[in-house]
């Protein structure tokens, strides 16, 4: 899912905590902020720092003078039969090619393992945003290949491949992708960005997060109180609940796509599969997402804020406040239905209208399963990168 | 209301519209520029308007800003080249210009902008008075809610390097210097911001306008100054008579523009800019023509939807520079007024619409005969004039220190959103209740 849903639904689940709730209202407190930064914190991890310290042993950059395909699918190639031939993993790194400020070249692979090959293709320049760039609209400064070898070439491997990724990759703009030929069994399994949802998304982590929340909170009791026993206190061990949960929140909110996350840190390295009900790049899904946390927020708010002095419907008639547990009940499930049901169900009912009366000029239907599946697994990946290096692309045109 | 009245103030809403259609022809300007100037005029000349009906100079301001906030993007859209060597993407409306097709996102900005128009004049009339009620549930809870945007604007600050360093440690470095840059940026401009609030240096008389030259000095100038440095020349421009729009475009652009217009209209300090950052994301905003769509649909319901809420009665929601003008010397209290002002609006917005397609036209021409260059240099000049006027040289030495801020996002590649830590920061922290102690502790009480 995109950072803003990760974040919401960290902020959600900090404020289904009635002592959070309680400390924003009387002690001006940012413990809810706590829950949104601890929800984002594993995607934060993964694209600033595990990126970095992920190794590479084969790193592919096409020379700009001299555009080429061969080197680039021989260098894959022989980083899978060198997975095969040592019995370890072997990493490439693919570059971009940045032209100027707002062109880059673009090129591709395909990893073909019926035929065993893997073939490479120059491609266009594009722009950032991704448009395809040609003819007079290039600005005259974009320097010329001096020439030109073979703009496609495939390169043969011998071992036999698990390719989770039926689909070409393209290497565009920002920072290009990385791949992990792991040996799997008799095969070599294709990783797909293999430092993405790996020990950063791990429920260990998020346990540790909780631990480091609960010892800030817990040393600032200690030291407001002076006295040792106020450590463990209401407000630390919330603090510990909402660090922990809003963390494993995000891992089990990409639980819901394709591509799953490495829930057994450190024992094991191994990716486990989603549900499949979504992914990343789903508008649908996203939009679902963002609006349950929303309500969840509003929810809370409501309840809590005595300001507002809220009174649902169903509970007019009925005594007694939201401390009541039946006038809560009956409160949140009127909210529920009117407030959250109708409105998902409107979006979904008439998303759906629209797709099947109102279909998009050009574009195929995939019908194979198969095939669909994994390109939602390639989608769901480049989806949260594009999210998370994208940021710009809607930055601050209009103040 | 007098038939009469109402019929002055539309004619004062159209004058307001039609110096907007002037006014906006100078790039870099903002509509709060704009209002700044006309109230510094007003209250100059004040004896001359002090048996006039406030509602009119209200109707006047309303069409200065319906008129602006739909075509001040036309002449940025036209005079001010992306020069790619200064900036590390380009904008959707900027690639448009170097593809010749500046009209075709004029356009699409327009139907943005008349999305939010349609919005604020059908919905707000029926469902606005629920914004009592949000207003009522948020309000204790600003603070961390503008925390929240502070927090997700600097966690999702992003390295900008293709990360072809040789080794982990070189290419951590790459990455973490221009995260870094970015985080300098937007401490120093929250550190001018903390100076802005809590010390007065504007002259007096001109205090509401103290945020004037920190703007100008730190979005318009270096705009400007960019423009001046630029080399590339402008395409000729072709005007198109259909663009390629489908109904999901303008649907999933336009609930994004809303989605943030109300957003920052809601809340304190979160401008348009990084209320379209985040609705972006929530919706998951998709390709150029929505990104254009939610900007021009952004701007008309923070500008604008915003501005209505001042006037509806029960809720008289105070935010933005035109409110705060207008409540110098108006205090709505009527349905009547409400009604008035929301039909104004949609008048001067649909009017403003339909003109945008002509006026594009007119940019297009302009820029086809003028070197860009004399335009930006003219609209710096006016700036600083104006900012020289309003607020005199104290507000020229803040403005030279903001541009001096401003200009760092462009030469290091950061994210220009960074900047708007003037707002949020000094916000923030003075909701959270510690705006005080924090100022005192850096010496500026």
């Amino acid at each position: 899912m995109k950072g803003i849903g990760h974040f919401l639904t960290g902020i959600a689940v900090a404020s289904c905590f009635p002592e959070a709730m309680r400390m924003t209202l009387q002690d001006n407190s940012l413990i809810l902020l706590m829950g949104g930064a601890f929800g984002l914190l594993p995607d934060t991890l993964d694209f600033r720092i595990g990126r970095y310290l992920w190794p590479r042993q084969h790193v592919v950059t096409p020379d700009l003078k001299r555009l080429d395909a061969r080197p680039i699918a021989e260098t894959v190639a022989r980083a899978i039969d060198e997975a095969a031939e040592t019995g370890k993993p072997s990493l490439v790194k693919l570059n971009t090619l940045k032209v100027s400020a707002n062109y880059h070249r673009t090129y591709s692979i395909f990893v073909d393992e019926e035929r065993k090959v893997v073939r490479a293709r120059i491609g266009p320049l594009r722009t950032m945003g991704q448009v395809m760039g040609g003819g007079g609209h290039l600005p005259r400064s974009l320097p010329i290949p001096e020439e030109r070898g073979d703009l496609e070439w495939e390169a043969p491997y011998k071992a036999d491949m698990v390719n989770l990724y039926h689909a070409e990759t393209s290497v565009g703009i920002f920072s290009g992708p990385d791949f992990a030929f792991v040996p799997d069994g008799n095969r070599i399994r294709m990783d797909f960005i293999p430092w993405h949802r790996t020990w950063a998304h791990s429920p260990l982590l998020g346990i540790l997060c909780g631990i480091l929340a609960l010892l800030v909170y817990g040393l600032i009791g200690w030291a407001k109180s002076g006295d040792p026993s106020d450590f463990f206190t209401t407000t630390s061990l919330t603090a510990f609940g909402i660090a922990t949960l809003a963390f494993w929140g995000h891992t089990f909110v990409d639980q819901f796509g394709v591509l799953g996350s490495v829930l057994f840190w450190p024992f094991s390295d191994r990716r486990s599969g989603g549900f499949g009900w979504t992914h990343a790049a789903s508008v649908l899904g996203n939009i679902t997402l963002n609006f349950v946390c929303v309500a969840i927020v509003f929810w809370n708010l409501i309840v809590y804020t005595t300001e507002a002095n809220v009174i649902l419907p169903w509970a007019r008639g009925m005594s007694g406040g939201y401390s009541d547990p039946l006038f809560y009940l009956v409160s949140l499930a009127n909210y529920a239905v009117y407030y959250v049901a109708v409105p998902l169900l409107i979006l979904h009912v008439g998303a759906r209208l629209y797709r099947r009366f109102i279909p998009h000029r050009g574009q195929a239907e995939i019908r194979d399963e198969e095939y669909r599946a994994d390109g939602r697994k390639s989608d769901e990946v480049l989806a949260e990168s594009d999210a998370e290096q994208g940021g710009e692309a809607t930055d601050g045109g209009t103040l | 209301m007098e038939p009469m009245l109402i019929l002055s103030c539309l004619v004062f809403a159209l004058a307001g519209g039609l110096i907007a259609a002037a006014a906006s022809l100078i790039p870099g300007l903002h509509i709060y520029n704009v209002i700044a100037i006309t109230m510094s005029i007003l209250f100059a000349v004040e004896h001359l308007f002090a048996g006039l009906d406030p509602m009119l100079m209200t109707s006047f301001l309303i069409g200065l800003v319906v008129g602006f906030s739909l075509l001040f993007t036309i002449a940025s859209q036209y005079f001010q080249p992306c020069d790619d060597s200064y900036r590390y993407i380009m904008l959707p409306h900027e690639k448009y210009l170097f593809e010749g097709r500046a009209h075709e996102a004029v356009v699409l900005g327009s139907v943005g902008a008349l999305v939010a128009v349609l919005a604020i004049g059908i919905i707000f009339p029926f469902f606005g008075h629920y914004a009592a009620f949000f207003r009522d549930l948020l309000r204790p809870h600003l603070y961390w809610i503008i925390g929240a945007v502070i927090v997700f604007l600097l966690m999702t600050e992003w390295p900008k390097d293709p990360g072809t360093g040789p080794t982990p440690a070189k290419r951590m470095l790459d990455g973490w210097g221009s995260i870094l840059m970015g985080y300098f940026c937007f401490g120093i401009a929250g550190l001018l911001g903390m100076f802005i609030f809590h010390r007065t240096v504007i002259p007096v008389d001109s205090t509401f306008q103290s945020l004037m030259p920190v703007f100008v000095g730190l979005f318009a100038i270096p705009s400007q100054l960019l423009t001046l440095l630029a080399t590339v020349p402008i395409p000729s421009q072709n005007v198109c008579r259909t663009i390629e729009l489908t109904g999901e475009d303008v649907i999933r652009g336009g609930a994004s523009g809303l989605v943030a217009g109300l957003f920052s209209g809601f809340t304190p300090a979160v401008t348009p800019g990084p209320a379209l950052l985040l609705s972006g994301h929530a919706t998951v905003t998709g390709g150029d023509r929505q990104f254009i769509i939610g900007g021009g649909a952004g701007r008309v319901m923070y500008y604008v939807g915003t501005l209505l809420f001042f006037f509806m009665p029960g809720v008289f929601l105070r935010r933005g520079g035109a409110a705060i003008n207008i409540s110098l010397f108006f205090t709505p209290e009527t349905w009547a007024q409400f009604l008035t002002i929301a039909g104004l609006l949609v008048l001067v917005g649909s009017i403003s619409f339909v003109g945008s397609l002509g006026y594009s036209r007119l940019a297009r021409l302009i820029v086809a005969k003028v070197p860009y260059k004399w335009l930006s240099a003219g609209g710096m000049v006016v700036m600083i004039a104006l900012v020289g006027y309003v607020t005199g040289w104290q507000g020229l030495a803040i403005m030279g220190v903001a541009t001096l801020i401003g200009i760092i996002p462009n030469l290091w590649h950061t994210r220009r959103i960074n900047l708007l830590a003037v707002l949020l920061v000094p916000m923030f922290l003075n909701m959270w209740g510690v705006g005080a102690d924090v100022a005192r502790w850096l010496g500026f009480l």
